[in-house]
C-alpha cells in the first residue's frame, strides 16, 4: 500500500493518467513486474491488470452493480449472451467478501456516493486487478464510509493486491499506507516508509513551507467577532428530496455545521433553504421576516447564498472567464440598460478575487484553467460580491489542497466577523470541529442532535450520525 | 495579473476564431481563379453574393442565439415561410378594404411597418411557445422543434390551400414591404442593410450585454447559472422568442426577394442555417462562439452557392457539397478542440 500525496497541481493526476495509459510519458519508462514499457495505452494498462479508479466516477447509472462490475468483459454463454446469473453471483460474492451491504442487482443510480466507490473497487476485483490506483477515493465520503472503505482497502492488501492511493486526508495516509511518495510541482520530493514520519513533516514536504498544525485545523475567529441576533430561523422544513421537519436557527456571525453521513439530509437541507429544490413545508425567517423563496433567484434577492456541493457542475462555469464567474450573481447591477460596463465588472471581480486570495493567471482566463482550490475560491468570491446575509456552504473544501483550504477558512472567518451567518455541511468531521460554533447532526433526513462544538468530540458526533 | 499571451491553447483558440476568415479568403480566390473572366470577383457579383447571403445571415444570427444555449431550432424554414405568407395575406386583406381610410393606409409606409411589426410579434410568440415546450414540458430542443417545424409547414399550406400569393392587388404596403428583400438604397441592396443591422445588434446583444453573458453561461453550465440566480427559463424564452423575431424578419425579406409568397419557401433551409452557424465556430453543444465567425460562415455558404452555380454545378451537387462542408466543419472543430486540450 503506497500513498501518493501533494498539493493540487503537484502532478498526482498526471501520474495516474500515465498509469491508466491516457497519456504517454515524454521521458522515462514504466516498469510493471519484470517488463519495462516506454508508454502504456488504455488497452495495455488493462491487460497488465492495472485498475484506475478516478476521482470522477465512471459507473453507468442505469445498469445494476453486477452489470457495471463486469462491463466490457461479461462472462458469456454461447459466446454471445451475457451470463447474468454468473455475473450476479460473482459480484455478490465479492461484495460479501468485502463485507458491504450492497445488492448485486441494485441499480447504481440508487446507491450513495460511498457505495459507488465500493462498486468501483468491485469492478477492479471482477477482472482480477493486480494494481489498484485510487485517486482520492475518500474525498466525497463521510467518516463512517471512509472507515468502511479503509476496511475494504485493507482487505485488498490481504489479497496481495498492490494499491496506489491518493488522498488529501493525511490521517488516512498514516492509517493505511506502508510507504508514501510526496510530489511537489511535478517532482518527487520524498519517498519512504510511513512509519517514523511525523505528520508535520509530511505537510512541510507537501507544501514546501511550514504550515504549523495545518491540515484540518482552521484559523481562529477574529477577536472582534460578535454573535448577533438570530439571523436565519428554520422551522419544520421539509422538501420533496425527503428531508422532514428540520428546525434550527443561526445567529449573525455564527458558524453552524451540518454533520452526518452522505445522504443523511445535509445537502438536501441546504438546497431546500436556497430553493434549489422544492420545499413542501416549513417556515423560514430572515432577520425576523418571513421568507418564501421559490427559486434560487428569489433566495439570493432575500440575502441567501449557496456554495453548492459540486463546484464543477453546479458552482463555476468552467469555460467562462474568472471575472464573469465572480460577477455572475450581480451582473445586472454592473450594467446600464442591460449593456455591461466592462470596467465595473473588472473592478468588482478584482476586488473580490483579492479578498479570497485567488491565484489566477488573469481575470480573463477560463475557470477551467485554475486548480480545484482556486475554482472554489471563484465560487466563494461570487457570493462575497453578492453580499448575502446568510452563506450556505456544501462541502466547501472537498478535494482541495491544504494551502487553499486555509485561505478559504480565512475568508469564512472574515465573513463571520462581518456578521454573516454561516451554515456549513461537510463530510470532514475535523473540518466541522475546527470551523463551527454548533453542530447539527443529521440521520435519515432528520436532525437527530445538536451539539456545541467546543464541548463535543468526533466520537460523540459519530454516535449520533451512525446507527 | 499579467496576461500570458504565449499560452499555446489560447493561440490555438484564437486561430480557430479567425481561421474561418482565411478559409473564406481562399474560397473567394479559388472561385476568382476558376470562373470564366474572373467573373466571380466582379463587383456586381460580389454584391450579388452579399444580397443572396443576407437572408441566411439574418436567420443565422437568430440560430446562433439558440445554439449558444445548447439548443437548436429546426423550425427556422417553416417560420420563414409562414411569416412571409402571413405578411402577403395581410397586404392582400388591407388592399381588399374599400374604405377611403384603407385607401390612405394602402399608400403609406406606416402600414407596412404595422404589417412587419405584426409578423415579428407572431415570430416572437412562436419562439416563446417553442421555449415553453423545451423548458416547461422538458422536450429536448431537437424533438420539440422537429414538431414545430412540421406544424409550421402544415399551417402555411393550410392557410392558402397550398396556393402561392402574388401581388395582384397593388398598393404601396406591398412595395414598402418588399424593399426589405428586393429594394436598395444608394445602390446598397436593402437586404444587405437589414442584415448588417441585425448582425450589429446581435453582436452587441451577445458580447456586450448582461443577457448575452447569461446566454453563454447557460450554454456552458445551466445548473450553475440557475444556482447563481439566473432566471434560466426566462432567458431561454427570450432567446427562442428573439430567434423567432429574426426568423420572421428573414421571412419578410424572403417575400421581398421572391416577389410572391410560396408555401414551400425555405424548405430545407435549416440545413443552411445550422451549417453557417457551426461553420462559424459556434459550438453545437452551446456556450462558445462569436457573431463575426457566424458572418464568415454565412459568407462561405453564400460564396459556395454562387461560385458553384457559376461553375455550372447542379443544385443537387451543391447540396451534397454543403452537407459535406457541415460535417467537415464539425470534425475540424472537434480536432482543434482536442489539440487545444
Amino acid at each position: 500500500m503506497h500513498a501518493l500525496v501533494g498539493e493540487n497541481g503537484a502532478g498526482k493526476s498526471t501520474l495516474v493518467k500515465l498509469l491508466a495509459g491516457a497519456i504517454a510519458p515524454t521521458a522515462g519508462r514504466i516498469v510493471v513486474g519484470e517488463t519495462s514499457y516506454a508508454a502504456l495505452t488504455p488497452t495495455r494498462s488493462q491487460a497488465l491488470r492495472i485498475r484506475v479508479v478516478h476521482q470522477e466516477q465512471a459507473l453507468l447509472d442505469n445498469l445494476t452493480v453486477a452489470e457495471n462490475a463486469f462491463f466490457g468483459h461479461e462472462p458469456r454463454r454461447l459466446r454471445l449472451l451475457p451470463d447474468r446469473a454468473a455475473m450476479r453471483r460473482r459480484t455478490q460474492e465479492l461484495l460479501d467478501e468485502l463485507g458491504v451491504a450492497i445488492a448485486a442487482d441494485a441499480k447504481v443510480a440508487r446507491l450513495t456516493v460511498g457505495q459507488k466507490q465500493v462498486v468501483e473497487i468491485v469492478k477492479g476485483l471482477a477482472f482480477d486487478a493486480r494494481l489498484f490506483v485510487l485517486d482520492e477515493p475518500t474525498a466525497p465520503l463521510t467518516p463512517a464510509e471512509v472507515a468502511r472503505l479503509c476496511a475494504v482497502v485493507k482487505e485488498l492488501k490481504e489479497r496481495g493486491v498492490a494499491v496506489l492511493f491518493i488522498s488529501h486526508r493525511l490521517q488516512e495516509v498514516f492509517d493505511l499506507a506502508d510507504r508514501v511518495t510526496v510530489l511537489r510541482d511535478g517532482r518527487q520530493v520524498h519517498e519512504g516508509p510511513v512509519a517514523g514520519l511525523a505528520r508535520r513533516d509530511l505537510v512541510r514536504l507537501m507544501v514546501g513551507r511550514d504550515l504549523g498544525n495545518a491540515d484540518e485545523s482552521a484559523p481562529p475567529h477574529h477577536p472582534d467577532r460578535r454573535l448577533g441576533a438570530v439571523r436565519l430561523e428554520v422551522r419544520g422544513l421539509s422538501a420533496a428530496s425527503g428531508i422532514a421537519d428540520v428546525s434550527f436557527h443561526v445567529r449573525a456571525g455564527e458558524v453552524v455545521g451540518l454533520a452526518g453521513l452522505v445522504g443523511a439530509g445535509r445537502t438536501e437541507t441546504l438546497r431546500a433553504l436556497f430553493a434549489a429544490d422544492r420545499r413542501t413545508g416549513g417556515e423560514l425567517r430572515l432577520d425576523g421576516r418571513l421568507l418564501d423563496p421559490r427559486s434560487p433567484r428569489e433566495a439570493i434577492a432575500a440575502g441567501l447564498c449557496l456554495v453548492p456541493e459540486d463546484r464543477k457542475t453546479q458552482g463555476a462555469i468552467l469555460r467562462r472567464p474568472v471575472g464573469e464567474n465572480v460577477a455572475l450573481a450581480v451582473l445586472a447591477g454592473l450594467a446600464r440598460c442591460g449593456a455591461l460596463l466592462p470596467g465595473r465588472v473588472r473592478a468588482l471581480a478584482a476586488k473580490f478575487a483579492a479578498r479570497v486570495r485567488l491565484k489566477a493567471p488573469s481575470l480573463d482566463a477560463p475557470v477551467a484553467a485554475l486548480s480545484g482550490g482556486n475554482q472554489q475560491k471563484v465560487v466563494l468570491a461570487r457570493w462575497l460580491a453578492a453580499g448575502g446575509r446568510v452563506l450556505l456552504l456544501d462541502e466547501p473544501t472537498r478535494g482541495i489542497d491544504v494551502g487553499a483550504r486555509q485561505e478559504i477558512y480565512q475568508a469564512l472567518r472574515d465573513l463571520s466577523r462581518d456578521g454573516c451567518a454561516l451554515v456549513i455541511a461537510s463530510s470532514s468531521l475535523p473540518e466541522l470541529l475546527a470551523l463551527t460554533d454548533r453542530l447539527l447532526v443529521f440521520r435519515e433526513k432528520r436532525i437527530v442532535g445538536e451539539l456545541t462544538t467546543a464541548a463535543t468530540s468526533s466520537e460523540e458526533v459519530m454516535q449520533l450520525a451512525a446507527r | 495579473m499579467p496576461r500570458d499571451s504565449s499560452d499555446r491553447s489560447l493561440r490555438l483558440a484564437r486561430w480557430r476564431d479567425f481561421g474561418i476568415f482565411v478559409v473564406l479568403g481562399l474560397l473567394v480566390l479559388f472561385f476568382g481563379a476558376t470562373t470564366r473572366d474572373h467573373a466571380f470577383l466582379a463587383s456586381e457579383n460580389l454584391v450579388n453574393v452579399l444580397r443572396q447571403s443576407a437572408i441566411l445571415a439574418v436567420a443565422a444570427i437568430g440560430m446562433t442565439l439558440v445554439v449558444l444555449t445548447g439548443g437548436i431550432d429546426l423550425s427556422v424554414g417553416s417560420v420563414l415561410s409562414l411569416s412571409g405568407m402571413v405578411a402577403a395575406l395581410l397586404c392582400r386583406s388591407i388592399a381588399a378594404q374599400g374604405s377611403p381610410l384603407a385607401d390612405a393606409a394602402r399608400n403609406s409606409g406606416s402600414t407596412a411597418l404595422f404589417v412587419v411589426a405584426l409578423v415579428l410579434a407572431l415570430g416572437f410568440a412562436w419562439g416563446v411557445g417553442t421555449a415553453a415546450l423545451i423548458t416547461r414540458l422538458r422536450i429536448p430542443p431537437l424533438i420539440a422543434t422537429l414538431g414545430t417545424m412540421s406544424i409550421g409547414r402544415g399551417a402555411v399550406q393550410w392557410l392558402t390551400g397550398g396556393e402561392s400569393v402574388r401581388n395582384e392587388f397593388g398598393g404601396a404596403t406591398w412595395t414598402w414591404l418588399t424593399w426589405l428583400g428586393g429594394g436598395s438604397w444608394l445602390r446598397v441592396p436593402g437586404p444587405v442593410i437589414v442584415a448588417g443591422i441585425v448582425v450589429l445588434l446581435g453582436a452587441f446583444l451577445l458580447h456586450r450585454t448582461v443577457f448575452g453573458t447569461w446566454l453563454f453561461g447557460i450554454g456552458c453550465n445551466e445548473e450553475a447559472c440557475r444556482l447563481a440566480g439566473v432566471n434560466v427559463r426566462r432567458i431561454k424564452s427570450l432567446t427562442y422568442g428573439l430567434a423567432g423575431v429574426v426568423f420572421a424578419l428573414a421571412g419578410v425579406m424572403g417575400l421581398g426577394r421572391q416577389g410572391y409568397a410560396l408555401p414551400a419557401a425555405a424548405t430545407g433551409f435549416e440545413l443552411d442555417v445550422v451549417t453557417a452557424v457551426v461553420l462559424g465556430g459556434v459550438s453545437i453543444t452551446g456556450g462558445e462562439g462569436h457573431v463575426l465567425g457566424v458572418v464568415a460562415g454565412v459568407l462561405i455558404l453564400g460564396a459556395l452557392d454562387n461560385g458553384l452555380t457559376m461553375l455550372s454545378l447542379q443544385f443537387y451537387e451543391i447540396l451534397v457539397i454543403k452537407g459535406a462542408v457541415l460535417l467537415a466543419a464539425v470534425a475540424l472543430d472537434r480536432l482543434l478542440r482536442r489539440s487545444a486540450e
